[in-house]
């Protein structure tokens, strides 16, 4: 596994060439046949046993800020790639721009706000990046319009086995694709880390329209709310539970047909497994089942508390548990006669 | 030096009643300019330099920092918590934070996703009892590990910014515990007749109470009191004392004229900038403790600027620091060969 060198590359979307350039490396070391398509999705194939063509996706990138414009006094004004809620950037450390230049993005003294400031968040548009410059001419010497902004958050174990870091949505699908590409599995998939989910799942788009996939089989990291303040009908996930399975989002009604497959191939494995119970948010799968005159899909993910913002959280349980399940897909799927 | 005693010391913490954990580190920085320790009985230290003649001069400056306390282990690992010192609960939102309990433990303050969060939602602040640090373990695990009452602080290592701008956690109040220590150096370069009480206070975040307690035990001639003060952004009058143009000094009743006056000139012969600041009231320091400690202390009142006041992004300029320091020690020089009494008659 790669996750924590993986999550602390920056790859916000639209700019995600620093975690494509690892996965390059990593896929050229274990030999596997790769390109590069024009959008800049890695399409990687694993020659096998082959019933269908499947398509294995993970999205490199990950949300976070784009520069949009450098104040008078120096201070560096951004907007959201990606969903962000606003009230999870107040003093938060960041990096700005290809040269990572270290910034944080600070909020006024609790001791000057008067209580009306006190009763709302500050929307995005509001805040502002400091990097210790003193003028505007200063910093443009070392940040342009359009830089891409990064949360500076390190990978921590902790607790139960559970990882803390920034970009596990969708570093563990990047990951867990990469270790079954090191697998040299007797089945034929196609492992594809795309770019530019987080923005309207641009890059599945192109990739799924190049493999026409039988199967599409999109490994995740998703909502998991079951925190104490969040009623239980409202969690989505658990974390530790085991992977997710989704039934409907906002991009894709799954076929029940796959999902219950997977499922069972889950029970016969013994590994542990849930569905994902929320409507909302999406993944490349609403874009791969689309393709064309239309293709089978299934998501797979890791449950991921506090998602979108610089402390993801998740289980290396439930990551073991998404990698083991994605495998026995695959390999049931292309199982039988050549 | 500065900078390494800075990162240091604000890479552990002095959450206020809790200063006693960590406060070797303090002496390993003032050990090698000072001459003796004391400390008060509610945890503040007092590095001494003796000096040649009795005259006292206590320099002030609040080692304690804000943090949190648990105050419930929950279900599923999670933890209840109230803050120690004014903090903006906006502030914790997706923090890391370290509780130190029976070890030290890893947490995270999280909020649920934007993906089933309204926009309406989004525009609500947190308030502390909305918000819970995840520590990943079973309630029956964190139970052998933490115990209610138990501090937490927020996660962040020093940064280096552009310049000598530098930011970090808990600079209100370290940032003036660099100072002392500048200006701990500098007079152990130069002879000094008074005796200098370099004193890292306690308890100020809480109501000046290691201020209270320590200038009494001192019972000093003059108050050099440091704290910091809110340095511009965007969101503040464009007047606002900046980063990187020396300590604002403080004028009010609470602040001694004359004294005042003095480190002014004091400055303006040595070049050292500084930056002005009408305080008529409430200054919100421990000049509040020592202007009325005993039958009163004389005192003055600086301040470094600083952004982002109790976050942990507090973000100043070193360059502040090193001046201040240097100027007190000038300063210190300069009531060395003056008549006192004559300085501090009304």
């Amino acid at each position: 596994m790669f996750l924590k060198e993986l999550t602390e590359l920056s790859g916000v979307s639209g700019c995600e060439y620093e975690v494509r350039n690892f996965i390059k490396d990593k896929l050229s070391q274990m030999g596997c046949d790769f390109y590069v398509d024009k959008l800049g999705n890695i399409i990687a194939h694993n020659k096998g046993r082959k019933n269908k063509t499947i398509m294995v996706a993970a999205h490199m990138d990950e949300v976070g800020l784009i520069v949009s414009n450098i104040d008078s006094e120096g201070f560096i004004k951004f907007k959201a790639v990606g969903g962000i809620d606003q009230r999870v950037l107040n003093s938060k450390a960041v990096l700005v721009g290809e040269n990572k230049i270290p910034g944080v993005i600070g909020s006024k003294a609790v001791h000057l706000m008067t209580s009306q400031e006190k009763e709302s968040s500050l929307p995005i548009d509001k805040l502002y990046i400091d990097i210790g410059t003193n003028s505007k001419e200063e910093t443009e010497k070392l940040v342009n319009i359009g830089d891409y902004v990064s949360f500076n958050s390190s990978y921590v174990e902790f607790g139960d086995n559970l990882i803390k870091a920034k970009a596990l949505d969708d570093r563990t699908g990047c990951s867990i694709i990469l270790e079954l590409m090191n697998q040299k599995l007797d089945a034929d998939f196609y492992g594809v880390f795309t770019v530019m989910e987080e923005v309207g799942l641009r890059g599945a788009e192109t990739a799924a329209y190049q493999l026409e996939p039988d199967l599409g089989i999109v490994l995740e990291g998703t909502v998991c709310a079951d925190m104490p303040e969040v009623e239980d009908r409202d969690k989505s996930t658990l974390i530790g539970k085991g992977a997710a399975l989704s039934l409907m989002d906002a991009t894709t009604v799954y076929d029940i047909d796959i999902v219950r497959s997977v499922a069972k191939i889950a029970e016969g494995n013994n590994i542990m497994y849930q569905y994902r119970t929320s409507a909302s948010g999406g993944n490349d799968a609403g874009a791969v089942h689309k393709t064309k005159s239309g293709a089978k899909a299934v998501a797979i993910s890791t449950p991921c508390r506090y998602i979108h913002s610089s402390v993801n959280v998740a289980s290396k349980k439930d990551i073991e548990s998404v990698y083991m399940l994605a495998k026995q897909v695959i390999l049931e799927n292309q199982k039988g006669e050549q | 030096m500065l900078k390494e005693f800075l990162f240091d010391v604000c890479s552990n913490h002095f959450v206020s009643g809790f200063e006693h954990i960590n406060g070797d580190i303090l002496t390993k920085y003032f050990k090698p300019y000072t001459d003796t320790l004391e400390k008060d009985k509610l945890g503040s230290y007092i590095f001494k330099r003796t000096g040649t003649r009795d005259t006292k001069i206590m320099l002030a400056a609040h080692v304690d920092e804000i943090g949190l306390m648990i105050t419930k282990i929950l279900e599923g690992g999670f933890l209840s918590f109230t803050t120690v010192g004014g903090i903006n609960p906006a502030s914790l939102v997706a923090q890391d934070v370290t509780i130190y309990g029976k070890e030290n433990i890893f947490g995270v303050i999280g909020i649920k996703p934007p993906h089933i969060t309204s926009e309406e939602e989004r525009t609500k602040p947190h308030k502390i009892k909305d918000l819970f640090i995840d520590t990943g373990y079973t309630k029956e695990k964190l139970e052998s590990l933490v115990k209610i009452g138990d501090i937490a602080t927020v996660n962040r290592e020093p940064l280096s910014l552009q310049g000598n701008v530098i930011s970090a956690k808990a600079f209100d109040d370290r940032a003036c515990v660099a100072v002392l220590l500048e200006t701990a150096k500098e007079l152990s370069k130069i002879s000094h007749k008074s005796n200098v009480y370099f004193t890292a206070t306690a308890q100020e975040e809480t109501g000046m109470r290691g201020a209270t307690t320590s200038s009494y035990k001192i019972a000093p001639d003059i108050g050099i009191v440091l704290d910091v003060g809110f340095g511009k952004t965007p969101d503040m009058p464009p007047d606002a004392p900046e980063l990187g143009k020396g300590p604002i000094v403080a004028y009010g009743g609470r602040m001694n004229a004359k004294l005042t006056k003095k480190f002014v000139e004091t400055c303006k012969k040595y070049n050292y900038p500084l930056q002005h600041e009408a305080v008529p009231a409430r200054t919100g320091t421990d000049t509040e403790a020592l202007h009325i400690s005993r039958d009163g202390i004389p005192c003055i009142l600086l301040s470094i600027p600083l952004r982002y006041m109790h976050t942990s992004v507090e973000t100043i300029d070193l360059y502040d620091v090193e001046i201040t320091g240097k100027a007190i020690a000038r300063f210190i020089n300069e009531l060395d060969n003056s008549d006192l009494e004559e300085v501090l008659c009304f």
